[in-house]
């Protein structure tokens, strides 16, 4: 009965697993095909893979506006320089609320808590306003402080619990070897706190990554990012399959790598904490 | 002290919730003219529009819909591939790192996949479906409201069910043994082990992963935004992209204001329910 | 090195005081044990000296300063913790010399001195390891090789043997006297142990609920406790205890149990006729006195090779005795007991004080 009961589990882990992953195989595969052979009907699964598509993209022989390439590396930069500021603010706070005892601790605490609720379609009007106002759509830091923004409450939270797991009496031990405060942070804390640190920049990193809407309303050609554009390749779906999967593959690529090299850390990140 | 190291984090929230709050609530009550002159004070007007308007009411309805439906079917099959998961067998760590892939892959990107891969001319998923007998014609998914549906809620589904798996896995990994095998040698079949053993160890588990999947439910934009833009007409279309198109189309910034307020309001009191929800079943919001 | 005084320290947690004006007077280079039950007061006591907790009224003098207002690092002290507190992501040697390092010695200077500390505890081939890799023995004794690289003026030791399992305890044990009597450190020590207490210390401190119930010699507080807490406190197995009445029997002091039966009473005892009385009985002291000793029901008998453990009924209560030879007795048979009358202690059966 045992093993009946093991092949039934095994049968529908795999089919689910083929479940999962048929969209990001037909996007790789679809990304290598011919323009003829890429839209054919029955699917052709036997083909002489191809470079193209990919060129095609990067250097911006397709109908959308922008170099695909181009707005790549605006993803990185974003993404990287709002992960940085995310970070800069959100250890600090961490450390307060895991470690020090002041007033008004619990209120700030919840609140913090309570800005994810915030859709960012409500928050995207009055940003698109003002930076119109004041002319800094499709600039850096239209993008970088709102997506530092985003993450904030579950970074925060997150280095919180990874604090609280540092046992105090190891600091207690700095504080007599004779450490200060910031001692103990730079000697105990950071090293400690390095693998929580490591989710909390996955899970920033990969929500500035695939942010679509701030990206979407804010900027123009100068800070355009990698998700905008691929959406422009809905217009075009009809006869551009190859290049709108090489597109995608390229934007998801990085991600899934990340994802399959640091997969516990990427987990930890992508569950706020909840897994380690 | 704390308050000192606080300040970074508080100041970029302050920007990102609280000003825009403030900004919203000012131009609900006006007409806000961006392109010139003509903007001015007017009330209630605003959400009086907005709460008459039958399709903001049909919308939110939607939103609770699909939230509602997103969660019911990523915590079942999250809790069934947790378990089926959880059984040790020598391909499950591998069998693991490839479920998680979809989190990694960008909404925006997955809405254009499915968008392709169901289009009723062209897509592999009418093709498959014809080719192995189970529908006579091509299904055109997003041109029927409830196939649209369908699109949006599996589309979600496909994207967050590893989310509810990972979290799920993680309580099931830490059940304690022995509890279990006491019930055994008392005697309990599989489906008594599951309901009086497992599923009390995993309340709190299954609470953070329900709990933050509807907030990420809540805020869903760009997939819908994406694969059905609302349509057909206005059958998916959920508040945020109400609010997208009143804000971003239409321009009409204090009718969006009054709606976006009425929105937060409505979130602020989901938010403390499940809150409630977190801090019953969980540990994670003690000091 | 230094000595320390604790004068009049009280500790309060919000509304809660836990710690009633304390006074303590350490010599330096003496090994003081703080002991007591759990809750007692003794680590908080032991953390305000090291500075990890506010002192919320009195003072503490580490050699002549006073020390309230300063942090710890400025205190020149080291601490050996119950869970060693050991910092994971270095190696031993970097643990042992972190102190060191933040004070920015020469790392030849470091070098020197984790080797000494290394050689001292058997810690050499160990310098490379991670905390993760040791055992808890060895855990403990990096712990204190840090503590001893430091050369601070007192070590404070709070619990250091509780995780350990009870040979490596023993053995522990005779290490940090070893230690102490080559460094002559100032030493203050915590535990709830009374056996640690006993063969380590030079002077122990007896404290429950906060407060001070005797410091003295070891011996000292197994021959003369003042009261009935110390009484029970100290020795192993425990004193044993009746309660009755003051008597005199031509002339001579008496005890009266409960059921009437009676034990003879030392010299000092007080001439009070009918005052209620507990009297304390070490099992070791009881003796078989076929002639004038009261009977004792034997309910249980252990013998463990070199001593034998005696549970009887006697005198109207439970008592245990502790024989050096072999008794021929069974359980169900009868012994009489009595105890010489400078081994019986005296105290009020009410307050608990011991009488002469």
């Amino acid at each position: 009965m045992k093993s009946l009961a093991t092949v039934l589990a095994r049968l529908a882990l795999w089919s689910a697993l083929a479940t999962t992953l048929f969209p990001i195989l037909w996007m790789l595969l679809t990304s290598f095909k011919q323009p003829d052979i890429s839209q054919a009907l029955p699917p052709v699964w036997d083909f002489a893979p191809t470079w193209q598509n990919y060129r095609d993209v990067l250097t911006g022989n397709t109908y959308t506006s922008q170099v695909f390439g181009v707005l790549i590396v605006h993803t990185v930069i974003v993404t990287f320089a709002s992960t940085l500021v995310g970070l800069v603010a959100a250890v600090p706070a961490a450390y307060a609320l895991a470690r020090l005892r002041f007033s008004g601790k619990r209120f700030a605490a919840n609140w913090i808590l309570t800005t994810i609720m915030f859709p960012p379609i409500v928050s995207v009007i009055p940003v698109f306003i003002f930076a119109s106002r004041l002319g800094l759509t499709d600039t850096w830091p239209v993008l970088v402080i709102p997506y530092a923004a985003f993450s904030l409450p579950m970074m925060i939270w997150m280095l919180r619990s990874s604090i609280k797991q540092i046992p105090f009496e190891i600091e207690e031990a700095a504080m007599i070897d004779g450490a200060s405060q910031a001692d103990i942070l730079r000697h105990i804390v950071l090293p400690l706190l390095t693998p929580g640190i490591v989710s909390a920049s996955l899970l920033a990193g990969m929500m500035a990554w695939n942010e679509f809407l701030f990206a979407l309303t804010l900027t123009r050609s100068a800070v355009k990012t990698a998700p905008v554009g691929i959406s422009e390749f809905t217009n075009m779906y009809g006869t551009q399959w190859g290049t709108l999967s090489a597109a995608a593959t390229v934007t998801v690529a990085p991600i899934l790598v990340i994802t399959i090299l640091l997969r516990r850390r990427v987990v930890e990140g992508l569950t706020f904490g909840a897994v380690k | 002290m704390g308050w000192g190291l606080m300040s970074p984090a508080l100041v970029v929230l302050f920007i990102m919730a609280i000003a825009p709050t403030v900004y919203l609530v000012y131009v609900s009550f006006r007409h806000e003219n961006l392109l010139g002159p003509g903007s001015m004070f007017v009330g209630w007007q605003n959400f009086s529009r907005v709460l008459s308007n039958n399709e903001n009411w049909s919308d939110a309805l939607s939103t609770v819909e699909f939230v509602v439906l997103s969660v019911f079917f990523e915590l079942g099959l999250g809790l069934g591939l947790a378990l089926l998961l959880n059984r040790r067998l020598p391909e499950s760590d591998l069998l693991t790192a490839l479920f998680i892939l979809p989190l990694g892959v960008a909404p925006v990107v997955s809405a254009l996949v499915f968008r392709v891969l169901l289009d009723p001319a062209y897509g592999w998923i009418d093709y498959y479906l014809q080719t192995w007998g189970l529908i006579g014609d091509p299904i055109d998914w997003l041109g029927n409201p409830g196939t649209a549906w369908v699109a949006i809620v599996g589309l979600d589904v496909w994207q967050w069910t590893p989310f509810v798996t990972l979290i799920l896995l993680a309580g099931l990994s830490g059940v304690p043994s022995e509890p279990k095998e006491a019930a055994i040698v008392d005697g309990a079949g599989p489906v008594l082990l599951f309901w009086h053993i497992t599923l009390p160890f995993l309340r709190p588990f299954i609470a953070i992963a329900v709990v933050l999947r509807a907030i990420e439910a809540f805020k869903t934009f760009g997939s819908i935004f994406v694969l059905t833009t609302g349509g057909p007409g206005t059958s998916t279309e959920v508040i945020n992209l109400d609010l997208y198109r009143i804000a971003l189309q239409d321009f009409d910034i204090g009718a969006a204001a009054a709606l976006g307020i009425v929105f937060l309001l409505f979130l602020s009191v989901i938010m403390t329910q499940l809150l409630g929800v977190l801090d019953r079943n969980t540990d994670i919001l003690e000091d | 090195m230094a000595s320390l005084e604790i004068r009049n320290v009280v500790k309060s947690f919000g509304a809660v005081e836990v710690v009633h004006n304390v006074s303590i007077d350490i010599a330096d280079g003496e090994f003081v044990v703080l002991v007591g039950p759990s809750g007692c007061g003794k680590s908080t006591l032991l953390r305000m000296i090291a500075g990890l907790e506010k002192i919320s009224a009195g003072e503490i003098r580490i050699g002549a300063r006073v020390v309230n207002d300063e942090p710890p690092k400025a205190r020149d002290i080291a601490m050996v913790f119950q869970n060693y507190a050991l910092y994971p992501h270095m190696t031993v040697a970097d643990n042992m010399g972190f102190g060191l390092r933040l004070k920015k010695t020469p790392r030849v200077e470091i070098a020197q001195r984790v080797d000494r500390a290394a050689k001292i505890l058997g810690l050499e081939k160990l310098l490379g390891r991670f905390p993760r890799q040791l055992s808890g023995g060895q855990r403990q004794r990096v712990a204190m090789g840090r503590a001893i690289v430091r050369d601070p003026q007192v070590f404070l030791f709070d619990e250091p043997l509780s995780n350990l399992d009870a040979k490596l305890r023993v053995q522990m044990r005779t290490e940090i006297k070893e230690l102490h009597q080559r460094l002559r450190t100032t030493i203050v020590y915590v535990t709830h142990d009374q056996i640690e207490a006993m063969t380590m210390a030079d002077k122990i401190v007896v404290l429950h609920d906060g407060v001070v119930e005797q410091i003295g010699h070891p011996l000292e507080l197994y021959d003369h406790p003042c009261n009935l807490f110390v009484a029970g406190f100290i020795g192993s197995p425990a004193m044993n205890f009746l309660n009755g009445r003051l008597s005199t029997e031509n002339g001579a002091p008496m005890f009266v149990a409960e059921n009437g039966q009676r034990l003879a009473l030392g010299r000092g005892a007080p001439n009070a006729e009918g005052r209620p009385v507990t009297i304390g009985v070490r099992p070791e002291h009881f003796v078989i006195d076929p002639e004038r000793g009261a009977p004792a029901e034997i309910v249980v008998v252990e013998p463990t090779g070199s001593e034998t453990q005696v549970f009887a009924r006697y005198m109207g209560r439970e008592i245990v005795a502790l024989f050096r030879d072999r008794i021929g007795a069974h359980p169900g048979s009868v012994i009489k007991l009595s105890a010489p009358p400078e081994r019986v202690h005296l105290f009020d059966a009410e307050s608990g004080l011991s009488l002469g």
